[in-house]
């Protein structure tokens, strides 16, 4: 069970670093926080529901980014206020859910799930799910090399030269979705989204160059996760905060190299002038 | 490269922005016979940009049509006839930590015609350096975008415009920073793509001399309306 975690974690958190690269770049990082709301929501309405948490999380995650999808192809004004309401109507929905479930609930491993992760949360199928999407990703970056570099260079400009934009903006949203979901299990609702943003930002305070960016932010990913869950099981703290503050402390960690190698440089010009 | 067989009619068109009342351009009628080279101008918050993008299928009228080639720009069908178009964009200038090469950003022009696995082929990317040179900018292939003056980058997406070898280009300020000597020399460039490759040009510019004696048609626009149309030789249609 334990390994099961411990692969899930560095997995999920590379398919989180790849995806976090193309939804900032995409400019879908409102969207995306959205989204994930929606999936904590999902979990918790399961526990109303007694269905399973991943699916329920991914039904909603998956109708919202269809949903919100179809609403951006259509209107480009107040886009980010169009995520917030959606996003404020998720949380409400996701604190009612959990107002609503059994009280035996609020007391168990279930609920403590949704909320901030759990290690045991990981099941095989969830595991193989999870591969499978990140397989599918990859086919999916190999297919479209070239149509998502444009994508992700100027979207507009990739519009307007007959690059099919909402398409390929929808497959990212999905995969997002689905990965969000079951990331959920382990790193709980409301941080989920943690994977997502912080290695990308930490890889684009590294380097500039954009294949080196998805690569440093896979790779950061893919160690946060599974060290977050050692400190978590050292220190017995929840899962995913021990995820997210490890992620945090490796972005300032990134900050502060970078921070030391440009006075460097700094200082190597101002000795050759 | 086959003749250019279709037009682009713009019937009654009136685009409006998201929340705004005003509408930006309001009841513009042309329409274009054949190839050539048509200069939209008139002055700034005229509608230019708007009539050009309306063009394109980026802004949808909530009155009137454009159909290019027939086909209308609302239709799903149109990102195939986007396929046939090349754009430049008035606000192309990117950040100095873009890190897309020169080569890169041209080949890009190339991508919505690859079929899924398909790389870019090594006479697509001779075709790159043939577009670089007439653009003059060869020696700066392997540079990141990011770190080039605003003339060089307008320079990089006119050669990932002609690269695609387009049906139909769209130019919006395309000598907006592009220095006063060269501007001469790239409405010559503009002018001989037109001819050769029997395409249509519409280029949006607030100066017209460097396109002097070189444009076919010269649409001007006055606070979003159609204010004059000019006819040098029989590419437009009067207007409808």
């Amino acid at each position: 069970m334990l390994e099961l975690a411990y692969i899930t974690s560095a997995l999920g958190g590379a398919l989180c670093g790849v995806l976090g690269f193309y939804v900032v770049r995409l400019g879908l990082t409102t969207l995306t926080f959205t989204i994930a709301h929606a999936a904590l929501a999902g979990a918790a309405l399961a526990l109303v529901l007694g269905t399973d948490m991943t699916y329920t999380a991914m039904v909603l995650a998956i109708t919202t980014s269809l949903v919100l999808g179809l609403i951006f192809s259509r209107v480009e004004y107040l886009r980010d206020t169009i995520c917030m309401t959606f996003f404020s109507f998720f949380s409400a929905l996701a604190l009612l859910s959990i107002y609503l479930s059994n009280t035996l609930v609020l007391a168990t491993a279930t609920l403590s799930t949704v909320l901030w992760g759990s290690v045991l949360a990981v099941t095989i199928d969830k595991a193989v799910l999870l591969t499978s999407i990140a397989l599918i990703l990859t086919v999916y970056l190999l297919a479209f090399k070239t149509q998502i570099s444009s994508l992700i260079f100027d979207k507009r400009l990739a519009e307007a030269e007959g690059l099919n934009v909402l398409m390929h903006t929808v497959i990212i949203m999905l995969i997002t979705a689905t990965s969000i979901s079951i990331m959920l299990r382990v790193v709980g609702g409301f941080l989920v989204f943690t994977l997502i943003y912080i290695p990308t930002m930490a890889s684009t305070v590294l380097t500039a160059r954009a294949n080196k960016q998805l690569l440093t932010a896979a790779l950061i990913g893919a160690l946060a996760g599974p060290t977050g869950l050692t400190i978590s099981l050292v220190m017995d703290l929840p899962v995913g905060v021990s995820i997210t503050l490890t992620a945090v402390a490796m972005a300032s960690a990134t900050m502060i190299v970078k921070g030391i190698s440009l006075k460097h440089e700094v200082k190597k010009v101002k000795l050759t002038q | 490269m086959g003749t250019f067989r279709g037009v682009l009619e713009v019937n009654n068109v009136w685009v409006r922005y998201s929340g705004s009342g005003k509408p930006a351009i309001r009841g513009v009628t042309f329409a274009v016979k054949t190839h050539g080279l048509v200069l939209i101008t008139g002055p700034n918050g005229a509608g230019k940009t708007t009539l050009l993008e309306t063009c394109l299928g980026l802004l949808k009228p909530f009155k009137g049509y454009v159909r290019l080639l027939g086909v209308d720009t609302r239709s799903w069908t149109f990102t195939r006839i986007r396929r046939l178009c090349s754009y430049v964009p008035q606000d192309f200038m990117k950040p100095p930590h873009e890190s897309f090469t020169v080569r890169q950003v041209i080949a890009m022009g190339l991508a919505p015609s690859k079929y899924p696995f398909e790389p870019i082929s090594s006479n697509e990317l001779w075709m790159v350096e043939e577009a670089s040179k007439l653009l003059g900018i060869e020696d700066l292939l392997d540079k990141p975008i990011g770190k080039l003056s605003g003339g060089q980058q307008q320079r990089v997406f006119i050669a990932r415009a002609l690269v695609r070898r387009p049906k139909f280009l769209f130019l919006d300020e395309p000598f907006s920073s592009i220095d006063r000597e060269s501007r001469g020399w790239l409405a010559k460039l503009l002018r001989w793509y037109v001819d050769s490759a029997k395409a249509l040009a519409l280029v949006v510019s607030h100066d017209v001399s460097p396109l002097n004696g070189l444009a076919d048609a010269i649409i001007e626009l006055r606070d979003g309306v159609l204010s004059r149309v000019r006819c040098f030789r029989e590419c437009l249609s009067s207007p409808i």
